[in-house]
């Protein structure tokens, strides 16, 4: 299909013609949902007990405690505005930049913690968040995988031939 | 693709500035970077006995011992110090470590949920008072997180960290006498 072929001279990004791709979108809805979900609950705890979470991040030992306690204060909230952006499509490849670049980021800090043997709380949720170990990085990949998903499988928009 | 990346920094600056201001406003939870800082202690030497400055490990007056850290305590100190008025142990260990065992007296003060927990302290505990903190040995960081915490944002002058903590105590001949199960 191209512009020649349509009267008003509009082109598509073509949909897949197959009947099987009506549940894509569905799915990355409900991806969006789930990612969004899981990240407004994190940020809940994070900002309950905002010091206890400096307190997380520095028991990482991957920077200054001082440098610890800047980024608590910011990083609840990167969370949840990349978590909002997730939920709409204008924003969700947006959000999903954000999320997934956090996502990496956590999954790498939890690895180095398990490289250097510290036993220490992975602050996913503020206070009371399990151990920082497998099943965290488990989880992360999860969700990073039902991030790219939300992006993937979002319903395509018309673009105007300039 | 770099309109949706300049969205993304657009929202990275938006909430930073939320996040700073929020911070800011806040009456109870404040973080305060400058109270974060952390005093990590030298540790001891490798005999598990504090060095003495003024007298050489070896005894051949050449080399002089490294100079005993205030901030950490051995297990000489805690064995001499339990019992002592105006001291005062703070387990920084999980609850239900703590209940399958402590050192008597102690406080339960876990580093994963410490500021829900200061109470504990700060109800009991006068600030110039010795406050010992312990967590499992080794590479247990919890220990140095509550001292820092109990130094930089409560106000307690005179905070150590016995380091080997419950590793090397479960050791100690004077293990039973030092430590109780429960609570």
């Amino acid at each position: 299909m191209n512009n020649a072929d349509t009267p008003t001279g509009v082109n598509y990004a073509p949909l897949s013609a197959s009947p099987d791709s009506a549940w894509k979108p569905i799915v990355g809805h409900l991806c969006a949902l789930g990612v969004s979900g899981f990240f407004f609950y994190f940020v809940y705890g994070k900002l309950m007990d905002p010091r206890q979470f400096a307190i997380d991040i520095g028991n990482y030992q991957l920077m200054s405690k001082y440098a610890s306690a800047c980024f608590a204060i910011v990083l609840p909230w990167w969370e949840l505005g990349a978590a909002l952006a997730l939920l709409w499509p204008r924003t969700r490849p947006a959000g999903a930049i954000l999320i997934g670049g956090m996502l990496l980021m956590f999954i790498g800090a939890v690895a180095l913690a398990m490289s250097k043997g510290l036993d220490i709380s992975c602050g996913c949720g503020g206070h009371g968040s399990g151990k920082a170990g497998w099943t965290t990085i488990g989880r992360n990949t999860l969700l990073l995988v039902g991030t790219c998903l939300s992006v993937l499988f979002m319903k395509r928009r018309a673009t105007t031939a300039s | 693709m770099l309109s949706h990346v300049k969205t993304a920094i657009l929202i990275l600056l938006l909430t930073s500035g939320v996040g700073v201001t929020v911070n800011a406003m806040r009456t109870t939870g404040k973080i305060e970077p400058s109270k974060f800082e952390s005093k990590r202690p030298i540790l001891p030497d490798a005999t598990g006995g504090q060095a003495n400055p003024t007298q050489p490990a070896d005894g051949s007056g050449t080399q002089p011992a490294a100079p005993a850290d205030p901030h950490v305590a051995v297990l000489s100190e805690v064995i001499a110090q339990f019992g002592q008025p105006n001291v005062y142990f703070v387990d920084a260990r999980k609850p239900d470590e703590y209940a399958q065992g402590h050192i008597k007296g102690s406080i339960n003060l876990p580093s994963t949920a410490l500021f829900e927990n200061i109470e504990r302290v700060i109800q009991y505990v006068p600030q110039p008072d010795l406050v010992i903190v312990y967590c499992g040995g080794g590479n247990c960081e919890a220990s140095h997180t509550v001292a820092d915490a109990l130094r930089n944002q409560f106000g307690y002058v005179n905070v150590k960290v016995y380091v080997k903590g419950w590793e090397e105590l479960s050791t100690s001949p004077k293990f039973a006498e030092l430590t109780e199960v429960g609570g």
